[in-house]
């Protein structure tokens, strides 16, 4: 219940904050972004922009209030209270200043002028689709039955790290944060979404609910906006939701390959029935690192996609209008200056671009402050949401900013993201955070200039193509937003911030989702035409566009269902004794677990599954030594003084302990040092934790 | 196997061995190994000694019997000189004090750790004699249970399943203490005679084993109960029991059973047909008989499973026989409760992976001490190899068979054909199903017994005209049409539509007799067989 007001004083401090910053935002629906009528229903951006910004802005708040109050026996108990009541009671002293203030009667006359746009019968079923889909995912691959926590066989992996940080902040106060993988250190992982599903739990949701109901949201707000930008850039319906059609389904031409390579004789029904396994023809794609999967694996992308959309729609029309300036700009040029040849002409044309684009006072005016503050802050606020859709929102924004008018605007909203991403970066990373480099094709397997266009065509298929096609229909600012959508996609092949390649999918993700909106544009062009020719290849192209998502979904669908997932009891022995005895200070030598029991319980594992750190950026061989030596300590002077070294609370001694092939583990010496604390199983079976605060030799 | 002694015998042995523990935790305290201990933990060893052993009596209490006797509760509050859950005759054990003792139960015991400690550093072996002094005061707590062997001997080993980690030899896939020697130390009667050896025994646990009863090159030391020096009791003891009064108890116990007995085989008798069906139960019921004689007499026994598979048409009296067999089990001792819980696929198979497990698991424990009847047993086989569960509730169901062996009898029941089908689907199925009775479908003249019976029963009589008729009804219906009729579950349907009938005649009479009021004649019957057309 108090999980569920928090969501409601989520919804209504981000409606506050949006009327405020964006009081535009309601009529963003009115008009596409060339000025042509749209009539589309103003809840579309609404409801999503107030839930999202909401969200981000008041967890922060309770996540600041928690570290403020981390020595307190229950930092998140004072936080949530502090921050609920600010969130209360500003919002009703606003309400109450609203419905008292002369402008009362003018929004009554407003709102009374205002044109009400109901849904249409398409968009309705769209609606319903859309939510149909994300809550099948989201719960397909997440849920709790019977007592037991079921994680889909697509998605376990992730869910390992992301599972162990809710259960360390909704059971074990992990503030300052550590990332449970690498217990005692800083904290190099997007984390915020976790801590807003811990925040739930700890309130009083299910941590299926906490985990699913945000997610689900996210996601269906991520296609309303999206829808939104469609028709806003394309003028039409029809364009918003072949978009969605595409973010959905995204496709590469895997299915064809697929196709193409069965034996003779082989029927493709049944072969594409027996198949339960993503397709792999580039680096970890049957990882499902291309397709829905990477929406129920990471929930955080999908929460925090819609930021990045609300923002290219806050901003786009900047680059219209910069853009429609200087073109009147340059055709009065372009009549003065006839008689030049073509190379000086273009010298010219450049020069005067220069001139009226970057040199323009008009360029660099300031009209609306508040959007640009705010506007920083809620790209800055994402920066441990979700690190890479900072990054990809900053990008697009910047290419953008090139033509756009108030490009002051855009520089203060990227200064303010950028120092709050820096200030995050310092209060929660020791070190450098991200080590940014240079690197051609970084992505693809054969990082050459060729490597890296085959490595995009068996990744993206017909889509470039088409792109090109469409960019060659386009004119003036569309070609502009279609070059600026590229921008993460550009990214992703030539800057590596990680070592694990497949962090860039991130970007590459978000660029075609944006991309697909001109995709869309072209294909209804095609369709438009009465040539009966051209709608059917139309047809045939939307088909090729997303067969492989199609697919690709059911076998999501497929891989999380019957016997497929890995099954956690939510009232194991273990989980409830890490759970009650455990807090995020306490440092646990383990096994290299993944997904078990004690992660579940939100154990803060010394060294966990080493992929999970080392892909977030730590040094994880000097601990897999550390973890060897503990393990393996002969004496009980050797084992205290490594013990005393790493800082360890608990040593647990288990079934993965006794069977591991990287150390054989020195039961009796451990048991002949400290106190046993918990116990539980016959045997091999059985495990035992260890608390070394509780020596019991000399 | 629960021995003949005396409760003071009983609380004195109890009290040696609880002197013998504080000996040993004493040999830790001077040496020096509760100094660290006692830094974090703020307690004498003595204390935490007090507090495990409660803890374990009363663990084991409550696992043997939901509600305490005088006897045990006197053991538990004046066994240990702490007592430090407070249990006392008047009270019991407090709810509060029970969920206590039940998390220090739970939790590792530190003791156990100081004694492994010690004797690894010192090569003595004082781990195994402090836990089998813990061993004998368990098991005195089990004897004053009064609670069949197999039931305090499944506890005690689930003991020393949860401590095994603790117990662990040098090379940590053996321990000190496993089942094989708490099964013996039990079955040998090792009670008073390890006592006395563990108030003499050095510190060397293999030494104490040489000289045990049951020690493979046992040497021929006999120790006469009778000169067993136990200690003083300093507490009251409760009016000590003759062995003749223990006899006398017993006979009379059993006594009462055979009566029992004989009414439920007379209750088998009294079905009617299933000739072959009783000769078969009573086979059975002969060969439990004489197997518990035989244990009696200790002659090598003969490994039997109790559960079986009925096979026949539905409405031939399988959960009826089921029913009665769950009832003889108990008053054989095969079984503590005698229920029978009724199950089929849909009560045994869920939709998701885990689920079965659980929902079958739930299942057996309502059944654990009566029987399983598991109605149409062969649907759970239907569908192996596709999308379903059928085969983990099978796999599930065999495990837990052989889990709870001793107080759970599973009867599985079906079509012939396809239990045999059902049988071959696991392995593990053939070799515990190994009794197949067979119910044959009832004749024409059974079902009209039975018809007969049951108007007998509710007061009423058919009139010899209407049983022709019925006859011939009966005689006319196909194979086909009898297994579609359901034998017996047929026939009471038949006749509830008869009474139905009479109840239509009867109230068009002004003021009925009381023969017309319980007579079913053969007007009833042709209507019946109108409507049925």
């Amino acid at each position: 219940m108090i999980a569920v007001l928090y969501l409601i004083i989520c919804f209504v401090t981000g409606s506050m904050i949006c009327t405020f910053a964006f009081p535009k935002l309601k009529e963003i629906t009115t008009k596409s972004f060339r000025g042509n009528p749209l009539e589309i229903n103003k809840y579309f951006v609404l409801l999503p922009a107030w839930f999202i910004s909401g969200t981000i802005l008041v967890t922060w708040l309770v996540y600041i209030l928690a570290l403020f109050f981390r020595n307190k026996t229950q930092p998140l108990i004072l936080a949530n209270g502090i921050t609920m009541s600010i969130c209360f009671v500003v919002s009703m002293l606003y309400l109450i200043q609203k419905f008292w203030s002369k402008r009362v009667l003018k929004m009554a006359e407003s709102s009374l002028s205002e044109r009400k746009h109901k849904l249409t019968t398409s968009e309705w079923i769209f609606l319903s689709l859309v939510a149909f889909l994300s809550i099948q995912l989201m719960w397909r691959t997440l849920f709790v039955a019977h007592g037991q926590l079921y994680v889909g066989n697509s998605v376990f992996s992730d869910f390992s790290p992301h599972i162990g940080m809710v259960r360390s902040f909704s059971h074990g106060n992990n503030f300052p944060t550590n990332y449970s993988h690498f217990a005692g250190s800083d904290i190099r992982y997007h984390f915020m979404f976790q801590f807003f599903v811990g925040n739930l739990e700890f309130l009083g949701m299910r941590l299926d609910y906490a985990f699913n109901i945000p997610s689900a949201i996210g996601m269906i707000s991520t296609f309303s906006l999206l829808y939104v930008l469609g028709c806003k850039l394309g003028g039409k319906r029809a364009i918003g939701f072949l978009s969605c059609l595409f973010f959905a389904f995204r496709s590469s031409p895997s299915l064809f390959t697929y196709l193409s390579e069965l034996p003779k004789g082989t029927g493709i029904v049944e072969a594409l029935k027996a198949n339960s396994q993503f397709f792999s023809y580039t680096t970890h794609e049957d990882w499902g690192l291309w397709n829905l999967n990477v929406y129920c694996n990471q929930r955080h992308l999908a929460f925090t996609l819609p930021i990045m959309l609300l923002m290219l729609l806050l901003f786009i029309p900047l680059a219209y209008e910069g853009l429609y300036r200087v073109s009147q700009g340059m055709m009065v040029f372009s009549n003065k200056k006839q008689e030049k040849t073509s190379f000086t002409s273009l010298c010219h044309k450049i020069i005067t671009f220069t001139k009226l684009s970057l040199l323009n006072w008009e360029g660099w005016k300031v009209k609306d402050i508040k959007l640009a503050i705010m506007s920083g802050l809620l790209i800055g606020a994402l920066s441990f949401w979700n690190g890479a859709v900072t990054i990809g929102v900053l990008l697009v924004l910047f290419v953008l900013a090139i033509v756009s008018d108030r490009r002051l605007e855009l520089l203060i909203t990227a200064v303010i993201a950028t120092v709050l991403s820096v200030i995050q970066s310092t209060v929660f990373i020791s070190g450098s955070p991200i080590e940014t480099n240079f690197l051609f094709g970084f992505i693809a397997e054969n990082p050459t200039f060729f490597g890296t266009l085959d490595y995009i065509k068996r990744l993206t298929g017909i889509l470039f193509p088409i792109l090109l096609l469409s960019f060659l229909t386009l004119k003036g600012t569309r070609r502009w937003v279609l070059f600026a959508f590229l921008a993460p996609f550009i990214f992703a092949f030539t800057m590596s911030l990680t070592i694990d390649v497949t962090v860039n999918h991130k970007y590459i993700m978000m660029s075609l989702m944006l991309l697909g909106i001109f995709v869309a544009i072209f294909i209804v062009k095609l369709f438009e035409n009465r040539s009966f020719f051209l709608r059917f290849v139309s047809g045939i192209l939307v088909i090729m566009l997303t067969c492989t998502g199609f697919y690709e979904y059911l076998v999501v669908l497929k891989k999380n269902s019957g016997s497929n997932y890995v099954v956690l009891n939510m009232k194991d022995k273990v989980t409830e004794w890490v759970m009650d005895n455990t807090s995020a200070k306490d440092t646990i030598l383990s096994p290299y677990y993944a997904l078990n029991q004690v992660v579940l319980g939100g154990g803060m594992l010394y060294l966990g599954w080493p992929y999970f750190a080392w892909s977030a950026g730590y040094d994880t061989d000097g601990r897999q030594e550390m973890v060897t030596r503990m393990y393996e300590a002969g004496t009980s002077e050797e084992l205290v003084q490594l013990v005393e070294q790493e800082k360890i609370r608990f040593i647990i001694v288990d079934y993965d302990a006794r069977t591991s092939d990287l150390y054989i583990v020195n039961e009796d010496n451990i048991r002949n040092t400290y106190q046993a604390v918990f116990t539980n199983g016959e045997g091999e079976w059985n495990t035992t934790i260890y608390d070394t605060t509780q020596k019991i030799v000399q | 196997m629960q021995q003949n002694i005396s409760e003071k015998k009983l609380y004195l042995i109890a009290q040696n061995n609880y002197n013998i523990l504080v000996k040993y935790c004493s040999i830790l305290e001077e040496e020096g190994y509760w100094e660290q201990p006692q830094s974090y933990l703020n307690q004498s060893i003595y204390e935490i000694l007090d507090l495990y052993l409660s803890s374990c009596l009363i663990h084991v209490a409550y696992v043997l019997r939901t509600s305490l006797q005088e006897n045990q509760m006197f053991l538990l509050a004046s066994l240990t000189q702490t007592n430090p859950f407070e249990v006392s005759l008047s009270d019991g054990v407090k709810e509060q004090a029970r969920i206590d003792a039940e998390k220090f139960y739970q939790s590792p015991p530190i003791l156990l750790q100081l004694f492994g400690l010690r004797d690894t550093k010192k090569n003595t072996g004082l781990l195994g004699l402090f836990f089998d002094a813990i061993i004998n005061i368990l098991l005195v707590m089990a004897y004053l249970s009064a609670v069949e062997t197999a039931v305090y001997m499944r506890c005690l080993q689930a003991y020393c399943s949860s401590v095994s980690v603790f117990l662990r030899g040098v090379d940590y896939t053996t321990t000190i203490v496993d089942e094989r020697y708490l099964f013996k130390k039990v079955c040998v009667g090792d009670l008073e005679s390890s006592t006395k050896r563990l108030l003499d025994a050095g510190e060397s646990f293999g030494d104490y084993l040489k000289i045990s009863l049951y020690y493979k090159d046992k040497q021929n030391i006999n120790y006469d109960l009778k000169e067993l020096p136990l200690e003083t009791s300093p507490y009251p003891m409760k009016k000590e029991e003759t062995t003749s009064d223990v006899t006398s108890v017993e006979e009379t116990f059993e006594k009462k059973n055979d009566e029992e007995l004989n009414n439920l085989l007379r209750e088998l008798e009294e079905l009617i047909g299933l000739t072959e069906v009783k000769k078969e139960i009573t086979s059975l019921i002969n060969l439990i008989k004489v197997k518990r004689l035989r244990e009696k007499y200790h002659l090598p026994q003969l490994e039997m499973s109790y559960h079986m598979v009925f096979s026949g048409s539905p409405g031939t009296g399988k959960t009826t026989v089921a029913r009665l067999v769950a009832r003889i089990y108990k008053e054989l001792g095969i079984l503590s409760k005698g229920d029978l819980v009724e199950t089929d696929r849909a009560g045994l198979v869920a939709g998701y992976v885990g689920q079965t497990a659980l929902k079958v698991t739930e299942v057996v424990e309502r059944a654990i001490g009566g029987v399983l009847f598991i109605d149409e047993a062969y649907a759970l086989t239907q569908n192996i190899g596709s999308n379903d569960f059928g085969g983990e509730a099978i796999d599930t169901l065999v495990k837990l068979m052989e889990d709870h062996r001793d107080n759970l009898v599973v009867i599985a029941a079906g079509y012939t054909d396809e239990m045999k089908q059902f049988l071959r689907s696991n392995t593990g199925l053939v070799s515990r199903f190994n009794k197949f009775i067979e119910f044959p479908d009832y004749t024409k003249e059974e079902l009209l017994s039975i018809l007969d019976a049951m108007a007998q029963k509710s007061g009423f009589m058919i009139e010899d005209d209407a049983m022709q008729t019925m006859d011939t009804y009966l005689g006319k219906l196909q194979a086909d049409q009898k297994k579609e009729f359901g034998n017996a579950r047929g026939i009471r349907n038949v006749f509830e539509k008869l009474v139905v009938n009479q109840a239509n005649r009867v109230i068009t009479y002004e003021s009925p007799t009381l023969e017309q009021l319980s007579m079913i004649v053969q007007h009833d019957v042709i209507t019946l067989l109108k409507e049925e057309r």
